[in-house]
């Protein structure tokens, strides 16, 4: 039940609403997403497009607010969460699980009457793997839990083009296997920043749960994997001289970054040895962004 | 003399009198007063929800014209 009393009380704002929707991971979901429609074959219908698009984004808001209800106990804990609109008293939890609920319905059903049961189904079933398998089952009991759960951040490109075309193929396939890979690097560098905060909240990420030294490994394992799948879209025909040339430049960038966090000491408390992980972080972020804008500038100024 | 004694309540689904008089009897007398700024807030989250209700109605018409002329397109071609 809501706390009424404590919900009249409050003060919140619209940003701490959209805060809940987390508009960061919204925003590459969105841009991933309008690449995959924009991909696709077949005509480019503005409004039709928009919906669809729209309603992956708010399905991937409501997948946000769901997981900051199941897991406010763990974001009170942890530095880079604690000040989140549950954990600092702004909002209550059962507010955000209604708000999760609500959009979580709405988006499904703006996708079906935008563009058809697939891509409908395929829609909630992103959002039941982010907060059902991810959120509440993988996060707190496996060290594989973002490699696994990663599938949810992967999906957005291949329901766009499902969204599109009533189908999926090898291309989009591809365009999710691609994130699904980038997801484990990107986050074990974050997570080595912020090792001691996990192990605080009892969630065992790879670093609390097998050491710095295994992740960075693991972190370069899962590069070498990358840099090919990254360039899998030239030899089916979806990406062209200017996505391989973002795709060859990037990941031998990627994996050198990669090499310097294997031989560093990040994870491990040392002054100034968290650096290269950082590095590697944060480029991880422009990778997949270039990668993904190179296929919408060849796709989208196509004749 | 003894006392009166009670009409037996009836067995069954109780009336729809019964429920409104159980409602009124329990509900609140007492509220929270709201200071203006969070009577202010309050405000703001009910504009945002009338405008999101707004904009989904007119999403979901702005879907069936599309869907209406890309159906229609379809069998013209």
């Amino acid at each position: 039940m809501v706390d009424v009393s404590a919900s009249q009380t409050r003060s919140a704002s619209a940003a701490d609403y959209i805060a809940l929707l987390k508009p960061r991971v919204m925003s590459l979901v969105v841009f991933t997403a309008l690449v995959g429609y924009v991909c696709a074959p077949g005509h480019n219908d503005p409004v039709l497009g928009f919906a669809a698009i729209l309603a992956i984004a708010v399905g991937a808001g409501a997948s946000g607010a769901l997981n900051m209800w199941f897991d406010a106990d763990i974001d009170a804990v942890m530095t880079r969460t604690r000040v989140r609109p549950i954990p600092a008293g702004r909002i209550a939890r059962e507010e955000a699980l209604m708000l999760g609920l609500i959009l979580s319905g709405l988006s499904v059903l703006t996708m079906q009457l935008a563009a058809g049961a697939f891509a409908a189904l395929l829609l909630a079933f992103t959002i039941f793997f982010y907060a059902v398998v991810y959120t509440m089952w993988l996060k707190r009991a496996t060290p594989q839990n973002i490699v696994i759960g990663g599938l949810a951040g992967a999906l957005p490109p291949a329901i766009a083009w499902a969204a599109k075309t009533g189908s999926l193929s090898l291309d989009p396939l591809l365009l999710v296997a691609i994130i699904f890979m980038w997801t484990p690097p990107h986050f074990w560098a974050l997570s080595l920043l912020q090792k001691n905060d996990y192990a605080a909240a009892k969630v065992p990420m790879l670093p609390v749960t097998a050491g710095a030294k295994t992740t960075r490994a693991h972190i370069f394992a899962y590069s070498l994997l990358l840099t090919p799948l990254g360039l899998a879209p030239l030899v089916t025909g979806l990406g062209h001289w200017i996505y391989g040339a973002v795709a060859v430049v990037g990941g031998v960038f990627f994996n050198l970054l990669a090499w310097r966090v294997l031989r560093s000491q990040a994870g491990e408390g040392v002054k100034g040895g968290d650096k290269p992980a950082q590095q590697l972080f944060a480029f991880s972020i422009a990778y997949l962004f270039l990668l993904f804008a190179a296929l919408l500038v060849e796709h989208g100024f196509a004749a | 003399m003894s006392e009166p004694q009670a009409m037996p309540r009836p067995k069954g689904p109780r009336s729809l009198w019964d429920k409104i008089s159980v409602a009124a009897a329990t509900a609140p007398t007492e509220f929270v007063e709201l200071t203006a700024e969070q009577a202010k807030a309050r405000k703001r989250r009910n504009l945002i929800i009338a405008w999101s209700i707004i904009a989904f109605v007119v999403l979901v018409f702005a879907i069936t014209l599309a869907q209406m002329a890309a159906h229609s397109g379809g069998r013209a071609s």
